[in-house]
């Protein structure tokens, strides 16, 4: 379900370049999309395509060696990139959370949960000793915790990995804030604990009507949890949309390759197929990304691409728009085919 | 009808088929770590010769103290496990040490980037266990590029370390250093979780292939469903050290018994949306599950 557009986005990416290295080579261009109030976007897309590049970025939390060299990243109008420390500081103690893929590494081992979760509301939402802890208890319990008073007092060795996430995005949330950026934050969990914390993060979205920026390479997760996705490759958007359009209905041949990848026809039906003959090859996408800094002219898959023409490989492909979709794509997918499906 | 035929065959085997000869056999496995935490509780499991066993189960549920056991890195209480008819719980001494030098077991890691020594070259790192188990340097040499070469990888790669090559490669240099040496059993720890989706299939892919091609017995531990479901024949279910369900994959992905496994199968994310369950039918499935559990160890 998408949003209706409002006027100003809440958090609004233009035109974002990111370089890394001494080499200054691009990891991230021309990013651009839109988040509003309330909604859950997706980004996806292989390792080293720029998806938690453009989050840490977000965050202002770069390693050393990556920098924002150009676009902007505006969070309620204001631009993120050129804030002072003092300015970035404040947005994201009170209006942006995070929480990363392995929980535990985040944690101080040596503190209780309880302790480091008041300590937040403490420092950040300015709240006393005794009401931080109440407040605590409460967070807990909101993040599914079930005896919340036990796992306050709680060492994070004594915590599962997905009651750890569970922690990790009570901390997240703790000031309220609007938005929360989740970089895999399933991916390291089992899959019965993945589904839990997919499910706390719509509660967390309905209750707290918090906007997400969720990163991950699952196209199955991004499905079930996403109202709008944008695809990266080699450090472009080459797909966004509608979650529900772009992934029944691809017309990136990038988007759609990952698909087919993914075997979108039911991950039960593989057992079926090959059960029933072993002849039936997995389908793969051959060859490998361009490497860092690497840029041929061109559309970046093309290597890689079986609908690939003459006209893939030269100029810049430009950006097409379908009603609320965008792709770059001189040949892509057909749209009503997939549509039929 | 040659060896490889008869490994290929064994491996397409129907439900009703007889069972073809192990390879192998836990049987009774009983294993408990520090003060007396009991892992794994009367573990039973068969792997055949050109058979793809997925073992699925939750973080702590096992699946790895099962693989140390079944590779002699953790003693048992109780229980045998045999390879080819030996029993490899009751080897001492130089006879251990034989057998582990010949490596009929192999096992490949889920990081292969903390796997393999960062400081040698593809195709040393590949090598080593021929060095160890004797084989002279000429004979070595033939056997890395055929191993580097039925693993998918470019003979220019050899002399690379694995910094120098990408995530899907390293993976492939990790299998090629495990089908080196002719194991009879190859034990994967999550082999594509580290993996991007299109790498996976590489790999998945070549496991098959080996199994094909090699007749060589493959146990996948996972907790990825889409993966297993892709290329194994059998699956196990471990579920707080027990073996709750066990039988050929399409059986248990499609018509799961156990509550267990029912949750699992219903956790699974689909791009179709269609699956997805209501958190209190979850907690009643783990329930379940853990009140079954909870009789087989009591009673």
């Amino acid at each position: 379900m998408s949003q209706p557009p409002v006027e100003q986005p809440l958090l609004h990416v233009d035109d974002l370049r990111i370089t890394v290295g001494a080499g200054h080579a691009d990891a991230v261009r021309a990013v651009s999309f839109d988040v509003q109030k309330g909604q859950t976007f997706g980004l996806v897309g292989e390792s080293g395509s720029g998806k938690t590049l453009t989050c840490r970025a977000i965050l202002g939390v770069l390693a050393p060696g990556c920098a924002v060299t150009g676009g902007r990243i505006d969070f309620n109008g204001a631009n993120l990139v050129t804030a002072t420390r003092k300015e970035l500081d404040r947005v994201r103690s009170r209006h942006i959370g995070a929480v990363f893929q392995d929980p535990a590494s985040y944690l101080n081992p040596s503190l209780t949960i309880g302790r480091q979760l008041s300590e937040v509301l403490r420092v950040k939402g300015g709240l006393g000793r005794k009401a931080a802890q109440v407040r605590s208890v409460e967070l807990l319990e909101l993040v599914g915790m079930r005896n919340p008073q036990r796992v306050f007092g709680q060492y994070p060795h004594e915590l599962s990995g997905g009651m750890l996430q569970r922690a990790l995005l009570a901390i997240a949330v703790s000031c309220e804030p609007e938005l929360l950026i989740a970089d895999e934050a399933t991916t390291a969990l089992d899959v019965t604990v993945q589904a839990e914390v997919i499910e706390l993060l719509r509660t967390l979205r309905r209750e707290l009507n918090l906007a997400i920026v969720f990163v991950s390479h699952d196209l199955a997760v991004i499905s079930e949890l996403c109202d709008r996705v944008a695809v990266f490759y080699a450090g472009e958007i080459v797909e966004s949309g509608a979650t529900r359009d772009v992934l029944v209905a691809p017309r990136h041949r990038y988007t759609k390759a990952l698909l087919d990848v993914a075997d979108t026809g039911g991950w039960q039906h593989r057992a079926e197929r090959s059960a029933a003959t072993r002849d039936g090859r997995l389908a793969v996408i051959p060859g490998q990304p361009p490497a860092l800094g690497v840029i041929a002219p061109g559309c970046a898959f093309a290597p890689r691409c079986g609908a690939a023409a003459a006209d893939c490989r030269a100029g810049d492909i430009t950006r097409q728009t379908e009603r609320d979709r965008e792709f770059r794509c001189i040949h892509p997918v057909a749209a009503m085919v997939e549509a039929a499906r | 009808m040659s060896a490889t035929d008869v490994t290929r065959a064994a491996g397409r085997l129907r439900d009703d088929e007889p069972r073809p000869v192990e390879l192998l056999a836990v049987k009774g496995l009983n294993v408990t770590l520090g003060r007396g935490h009991r892992i794994l509780h009367d573990v039973e499991l068969n792997v055949a010769a050109g058979e793809i066993l997925g073992l699925i189960g939750e973080t702590g549920s096992g699946k790895t103290t099962l693989a140390r056991t079944v590779l002699g890195l953790t003693a048992p209480v109780s229980g045998t496990v045999r390879l080819n008819g030996v029993e490899l719980t009751s080897l001492r001494g130089g006879k251990l040490r034989a057998f582990r030098r010949a490596g009929h077991i192999q096992y490949v890691f889920q990081d292969p980037l903390r796997s393999l020594d960062p400081d040698l070259r593809v195709a040393d790192i590949v090598g080593e266990g021929l060095a160890i188990a004797g084989v002279p340097a000429a004979d070595r040499a033939t056997r890395v590029r055929s191993a580097l070469e039925r693993v998918g990888l470019d003979a220019a790669l050899a002399d690379r370390s694995p910094g120098q090559i990408s995530g899907g490669q390293r993976q492939r240099v990790a299998i090629a250093r495990a089908i080196v040496v002719e194991p009879r059993l190859l034990i994967c720890d999550e082999p594509v979780s580290a993996l991007d989706v299109s790498n996976r299939n590489h790999i998945l892919q070549l496991l098959a292939d080996l199994r094909d091609q090699l007749g060589v017995g493959i146990v996948v531990i996972s907790h990825d469903l889409g993966s297993l479901a892709a290329i194994t024949d059998r699956i196990a279910v471990l579920y707080q050290g027990h073996i709750v369900e066990e039988g050929p994959a399409r059986a248990i992905f499609t018509a799961p018994q156990h509550p267990y496994t029912q949750l699992l199968i219903a956790s699974v994310p689909t791009i179709d949306s269609s699956s997805g369950i209501a958190a209190d039918r979850r907690r009643e499935l783990r329930e379940q599950a853990a009140q079954q559990v909870g009789e087989r160890t009591n009673g």
